[in-house]
């Protein structure tokens, strides 16, 4: 990631060649991962932790905490740099929506650490966003709101999936083409189908509604893989997509009914920063007693070589405010 | 597509009715939004004390509910879905209340999203023909209508007001219907509490406990409940009941060979399966006509017991 951003920078310099045929996707890490599917990764000094984990009841202060505990949002966001910001706003039902203080939390420090400006993406309508507060959250901090008809597909861009193995080509919005840096901001909840949902299956939220769809198989009625299916595909899609940062919402989320609600509600007060997603998934399903091997997603993007599985083997930093 | 369901809406669908009328034979009349389906359970500007609605009532029909609950959709779509109505209600306080109102293709479907989504949590409740009440969100099942109404404040009132809706959209429910017939023939001795549940595919039973054990019997229907840990049924461990129900006996049989065949057992001469299912659990099955029942978990004489009471009621 942060080679990706010195690429650019020599680019606005002058000092590079073939500019065209490197912004052919502005977003150098989509350019990149489409060459070749290749994943890149901030390489991790040392003392650095792989998860920070922080908890308390000021979520927004966590959510900072988290960030310093991983070396400080200029590691990832570079002075001048365009951010996306992807929080869930599914419905403003309780531990169902990325909590606007988090929100609030990350879209300073954006601005702090230097970034030229911050939108939030979604193909979700507005009214989601204004009933979860996320809207008033998002504007009131100085990003951008960017709703994406998702019913145009001249919004999405077909991008292929090399690595796929049952994801073959996939449909991210333009918008997410315009920024350097990805910051994705999930909720960590239940979910009906495969149980669990966190920064793997999020991305789903710069995919189309209609390529979406093609993650459940034709029979997925009857289909026992069906389920296998969809995870496949989601793991596939996040081989094509790769956040500089993730910050998980798990301070309150729902353990039954997911991902829409209402369930029964768990209160963990738990911001967790990261930026692999295996590692962060792994750890969050942890939360409410899944494993992270029952999880197939979490599997299948383990086999992808997208992150670390094995909690053992996860560097964490913990902090309690 | 969201249908906001305006009283300008419903003006303007009249006086197109009119016009049609005066022109010609009028085809079969469309209801106004808010009189059709769902909607019309919806309660308008006082109808409940304290309570107004806070916004248009928002309709989605058919595949149109990913666009609602995307992720959430393929639940209610397994059973058998027709259409949602939401709308939120707000106090003068400030307090707001979702309500949604699922219209399921029949009442068993209703039921059986009812049981999925209850789970163990929460009280029974009188409303409708049954309801729980968890912490901050009550759910009602009626008819072919399943609907839940979540308080956004988890304070001890929001308790009563989640009631207050509830009766006042079960109210508007004319139709009664009973226990679909397959979780009614779960036995009721030793079951335990909230244990009972309806399903008709995967995804429900993966919100099942034990429910793995289900998916490869490929049954079209199933219900199952929890017995034991608390008397009754000779149980002394809890043991999960499934019952599968198939369109014949030949398929019920073809059933409990093809399962018997893939986890390597045999089915005896009393006609009983041992087995042990994907999931490490021991389990035994038996057909009884077009159905198949299944006793997973548990210690033998407990899976025994149950089987047979299961028999016996059958």
């Amino acid at each position: 990631m942060t080679h990706r951003f010195d690429r650019r920078s020599l680019l606005r310099r002058g000092l590079g060649w073939g500019a065209g045929a490197l912004l052919a996707g502005r977003f150098g890490q989509t350019a990149h991962a489409l060459a070749g599917g290749a994943v890149e990764r901030l390489t991790r000094p040392a003392d650095r932790p792989d998860l920070a984990v922080v908890t308390g009841d000021d979520y927004a202060a966590a959510a900072v905490e988290a960030v310093r505990l991983l070396g400080g949002m200029a590691r990832y966001v570079p002075k001048g740099a365009r951010v996306a910001i992807l929080p869930n706003a599914q419905r403003n039902n309780p531990g169902v929506y990325t909590s606007p203080a988090i929100v609030r939390a990350v879209v300073r420090m954006c601005r702090a650490a230097g970034a030229r400006e911050v939108s939030c993406l979604t193909w979700l309508p507005e009214k989601n966003w204004l009933d979860t507060g996320l809207a008033a959250a998002v504007r009131e901090e100085g990003a951008k709101l960017v709703l994406v008809d998702m019913r145009d597909p001249a919004q999405f861009r077909p991008v292929p999936v090399p690595r796929g193995v049952a994801l073959k080509e996939a449909a991210i919005m333009n918008a997410y083409f315009d920024h350097d840096v990805l910051i994705n901001l999930p909720i960590t909840k239940d979910h009906a189908g495969n149980k669990f949902t966190g920064t793997l299956k999020n991305l789903m939220g710069l995919n189309s509604p209609p390529n979406n769809r093609t993650f459940h198989r034709a029979d997925w009625q009857t289909n026992p893989d069906a389920i296998a299916h969809l995870e496949q595909c989601i793991a596939d899609l996040n081989t094509v997509v790769t956040p500089t940062l993730c910050l998980v919402d798990a301070t309150e989320f729902i353990t039954t009914n997911g991902p829409f609600g209402p369930g029964e509600l768990l209160k963990r007060r738990q911001v967790v920063a990261g930026t692999d997603r295996v590692a962060i998934d792994s750890y969050c399903c942890t939360l409410w007693g899944l494993k992270p091997g029952d999880i197939i997603a979490i599997r299948r993007a383990a086999a992808h070589g997208l992150g670390e599985p094995d909690p053992a083997r996860i560097k964490r930093a913990e902090k309690t405010l | 597509m969201r249908r906001p369901a305006t009283g300008a809406a419903a003006a303007c669908a009249a006086a197109l009715l009119l016009v049609a009328a005066a022109c010609s034979a009028p085809p079969a009349p469309a209801p106004p939004p808010e009189t059709a389906g769902a909607a019309r359970l919806l309660p308008g500007g006082g109808a409940v004390p304290g309570w107004e609605p806070a916004d248009e009532i928002q309709r989605f029909t058919g595949d149109e509910l990913f666009l609602f609950i995307d992720g959430g959709a393929d639940l209610f779509l397994e059973y058998g879905f027709r259409e949602v109505a939401v709308r939120a209600y707000r106090a003068p306080g400030g307090a707001t209340i979702n309500v949604e109102v699922y219209e399921m293709a029949d009442p068993a479907a209703a039921f059986g999203v009812y049981s999925v989504r209850c789970g163990d949590t929460g009280d029974d409740a009188a409303v409708g023909s049954a309801a729980r009440l968890a912490d901050y969100y009550l759910t009602v099942w009626q008819d072919r209508y399943v609907a839940t109404f979540t308080g956004l404040s988890e304070t001890p009132a929001v308790r009563d007001d989640l009631l207050a809706i509830g009766r006042a959209v079960a109210g508007r429910i004319t139709g009664r219907a009973p226990l679909p017939e397959l979780a009614a023939a779960l036995p009721a001795a030793g079951r335990r509490p909230h244990s009972v549940r309806y399903f008709r595919g995967p995804v429900a039973a993966a919100n099942v406990p034990l429910g793995e054990a289900a998916v490869p019997w490929q049954a079209p229907e199933a219900a199952a409940a929890r017995y034991g840990g608390t008397g009754g049924a000779a149980a002394t461990e809890v043991v999960t009941l499934f019952l599968f129900a198939y369109a014949d006996a030949e398929s019920a049989e073809n059933a409990l060979s093809r399962v018997a065949a893939a986890c390597g057992a045999v089915v005896d001469a009393s006609g009983i399966l041992t087995l042990t299912t994907k999931e490490n659990q021991p389990g035994l099955a038996e057909r009884c006509g077009r159905r198949v029942a299944l006793v997973v978990g548990g210690a033998e004489a407990g899976r025994a017991a149950v089987l047979k009471v299961a028999n016996g009621e059958r």
